[in-house]
């Protein structure tokens, strides 16, 4: 489908613009492991401090790169399968939105005034336009979705009877969870924390700020996600040379998501005060809930490449595991999938221990969580990212990709690079070793009276894990920025690999009607969040607290 | 030349579903070692 | 909808029902469950220790930037201790290095668990909260003596 101009830059800076910090991130993501690893004993680096790196390591990696791909692939997945582009308005104050914000945040954050990590927990207190930056730049991820609805419903009455392809619905499905979960976000941020952070405001209720956060901090792992997922069930069977096992299936999975990705927020909360055992319990059951479609998405996507194995020609029970298109220049999009993949065996497995009520206790706020979530956001959402970027940004420019071998070779070095960041991570977790930690300064710091020898093997092999990465990311720069800088050899088209299905099946109603699914959300929403509500202010009490991550001195008197 | 309709109807996904068993007894593995060693920190 | 996709569906629900069973085990049998509600109050941000009986104590642990207060705790193998704990400033974390024992002090909430120290040795206190630049300083500690060793 050929393009219009403005619609081009648009996606072409959406890519460009997130992929640019993400050199900043990458590079704040290795010094942490420096530090870590007691390997220095510094508080800051070339003017960085360790916990403003952390800051801008999780904020660009983490809410910047995921947010801006979401939009940028939802374009092209929406128009690629309607024919139609978004209003203009829609994708241009959309960007305009995110930009802006982005920039916000990025100058706080690199000026040292917002530094209070990428949960920015109240009382620690960020610059009033940290809290506006990320507002604006949520807000204008709204604005895409609502451009995509307006092209759906024209496509609707276009083509009556047709229903809703696979790819939008996993689109529709996303970004439905992220509009929902967004406003508990957007209130805290607007509503308590800018004015308190201005001074407007002296009292403020942190396990109301932590619950509204979290409302909002769980369903950003599905969107981060299920962009993964759509390529896994829409691009993946045809690169792999195979076809979609289940369709409805695929459709079963997403609306399953729709309804169970935000009332779980409270599993991040198991060993605060405040919420009952009874909410707390309650969530994780939904979380056990939520685990389901992952396991039918397995299953789903290890059919279609088994289909894919025993075509051509493999034999045997894992034979297909072996016969599937790893190491193809001409196909460099499969190693990108495969690899998240076999990540997320471990990532997601490692994420229902922590779902696990009071099992919980074993894992809360140890390295083990960042080892798990290495394994998933970085894992295949992030491996999603960077071989879709690639290939949408070669596709829609017009140019040709560069170094397409070391595009090739970055997925599997990455894959290893996390596994072993991950390995060092959980098992120091494990050991009790605490994340979020400037370590080097102390625990790993044979100086140090609080020297723990059992965190520096586990903390040293994160690093080593950390380095890989780091190799397999500027392998990946290299690519990504030559492409961008080369010559325009073809014509700028949207275009994705588009897959088969494998059986014929029967149409199933209620996979093809998300209102059900919506309502259903919201009543779940409510029932959870109704009683977790009336516990914070029946156990908590607001306080008027502020304070500036370098200082014990309350900023308030 | 391959009679893909055929095959298509007939296809059992074995090798996956085998991989979902071992997929689970992992998971149970992972999951079981950790409340075992969550009861002896208990106890100790 | 494909019969291989529903019986996935139900295998894994059921090894997730395993776990969910397991766990209530473990909260009505072995009392190894999440942190008790308490009402908050400003008294609880005032560290003190208070010894019940022979075994029984109540500790009341206030987080701060950057230390705790009281920041070593010191009771006789074999004791059961209540801790209460809450934060005078920011969020802080409470993790009891070896024992099962994982908390958050949040300012204006009130934590409760009970922990049994059945075992001589020193147990570190880690915060893992980020708390502000101080946070890799703080640390307190469980001392576990021998009950004639005074």
């Amino acid at each position: 489908m050929t393009i219009s101009l403005p619609y081009k830059r648009t996606i072409l800076f959406g890519l460009f613009m997130p992929m640019t910090l993400f050199i900043l991130g990458v590079y704040n993501g290795i010094m942490q492991t420096i530090y870590q690893a007691g390997v220095i004993h510094r508080s800051s680096v070339a003017g960085i401090n360790y916990y403003q790196g952390l800051t801008l390591h999780g904020v660009i990696n983490a809410i910047v790169l995921t947010t801006f791909f979401a939009v940028v692939f939802g374009h092209v997945t929406i128009s690629y399968y309607l024919k139609k582009e978004p209003p203009r308005w829609s994708y241009q104050i959309s960007m305009i939105l995110m930009v802006v914000g982005t920039l916000m945040d990025a100058f706080t954050m690199l000026a040292g005034t917002s530094e209070a990590l990428y949960t920015f927990y109240a009382p620690l207190k960020d610059s009033p336009l940290f809290y506006i930056g990320t507002a604006l730049l949520i807000i204008g991820s709204w604005v895409a979705f609502a451009g995509w609805v307006k092209i759906w419903f024209e496509w609707r009455k276009e083509n009556p009877g047709k229903k809703m392809p696979l790819a939008v619905l996993g689109t529709f499905v996303n970004f439905t969870m992220w509009f929902i979960s967004t406003l508990p976000v957007a209130y805290e941020v607007l509503v308590i924390l800018t004015p308190w952070s201005l001074g407007w405001t002296d009292h403020i209720n942190v396990p109301l700020t932590r619950m509204l956060f979290w409302m909002f901090g769980h369903p950003l792992v599905y969107f981060w996600l299920l962009p993964a997922y759509i390529a896994y069930y829409t691009i993946l069977p045809k690169v792999a040379g195979g076809k979609l096992y289940s369709e409805n299936a695929a459709r079963l999975a997403f609306l399953l998501f729709l309804i169970l990705s935000t009332p779980v927020g409270v599993h991040h909360q198991f060993s605060e005060p405040v919420f009952t055992p009874g909410t707390k319990l309650w969530v994780s059951i939904l979380t056990f809930g939520v685990a389901i479609p992952s396991f039918m998405t397995a299953f789903t996507v290890g059919a279609s490449l088994e289909y894919a194995g025993r075509k051509r020609g493999a034999r045997g029970l894992f034979g297909w595991m072996g016969k599937l298109p790893y190491f193809q220049k001409e196909n460099f999009l499969f190693g990108y999938f495969i690899c998240g993949l076999i990540l997320f065996i471990f990532g997601g497995l490692s994420g229902i221990v922590n779902a696990s009520y009071s099992l919980n206790q074993m894992v809360h706020n140890t390295s083990w969580v960042p080892g798990h979530f290495h394994m998933t956001v970085a894992g295949p959402v992030l491996l999603v990212i960077l071989g879709v970027s690639l290939y949408i940004y070669s596709t829609v420019s017009g140019r040709e990709i560069k170094f397409r071998t070391l595009a090739t070779i970055v997925p599997y070095l990455w894959m290893i690079g996390v596994a072993l960041l991950s390995h060092g991570m959980m098992a120091g977790g494990l050991m009790g070793e605490p994340r979020r930690t400037n370590m080097g300064l102390t625990y790993t710091n044979p100086d140090s009276e609080l020297f723990n020898k059992h965190w520096v093997p586990t903390s040293t092999i994160t690093m080593i894990g950390g380095f890989v990465m780091g190799a397999a990311a500027l392998l990946y720069f290299i690519s990504f920025f030559a492409t961008a800088a080369g010559k325009k050899t073809r014509e700028s088209i949207i275009e994705l690999p588009e897959y088969e299905e494998l059986h014929e099946e029967k149409t199933i109603p209620l996979l093809l009607n998300m209102k059900p699914w919506i309502i259903v959300s919201v009543i779940l929403i409510l029932f959870t969040y109704v009683p977790a509500l009336i516990s914070v202010f029946k156990y908590s009490a607001p306080v008027k607290n502020k304070f500036q991550v370098e200082s014990p001195v309350n900023l308030i008197k | 030349m391959e009679d893909t309709s055929h095959s298509e109807d007939d296809f059992k996904p074995t090798g996956t579903i085998a991989f979902v068993i071992l997929l689970l007894l992992l998971m149970g593995l992972i999951w079981y070692g950790i409340y075992y060693i969550q009861l002896e920190r208990h106890i100790k | 909808m494909n019969k291989y996709e529903i019986r996935v569906m139900l295998l894994s629900g059921l090894l997730l029902s395993s776990f969910l069973f397991a766990l209530l085990y473990n909260a009505f049998s072995r009392k190894i469950d999440v942190p008790a509600c308490i009402p908050y109050n400003a008294a609880f941000e005032k560290g003190h220790f208070k010894q019940m009986d022979d075994s029984t104590y109540e500790v009341y642990v206030s987080a701060h930037m950057w230390a705790f207060d009281p920041a070593e705790i010191v009771v006789p193998v074999g004791s059961t201790v209540d801790f209460y704990l809450t934060s005078t400033d920011v969020v802080h974390g409470f993790n009891i290095d070896g024992k099962a024992v994982n908390l958050m002090a949040v300012p204006g909430g009130v934590n409760k668990v009970t922990v049994a120290f059945n075992s001589i040795g020193t147990y570190r206190i880690v915060c893992h909260e980020f708390c502000g630049v101080g946070h890799q300083n703080m640390m307190g500690k469980v001392i576990v003596k021998d009950k004639n060793d005074q």
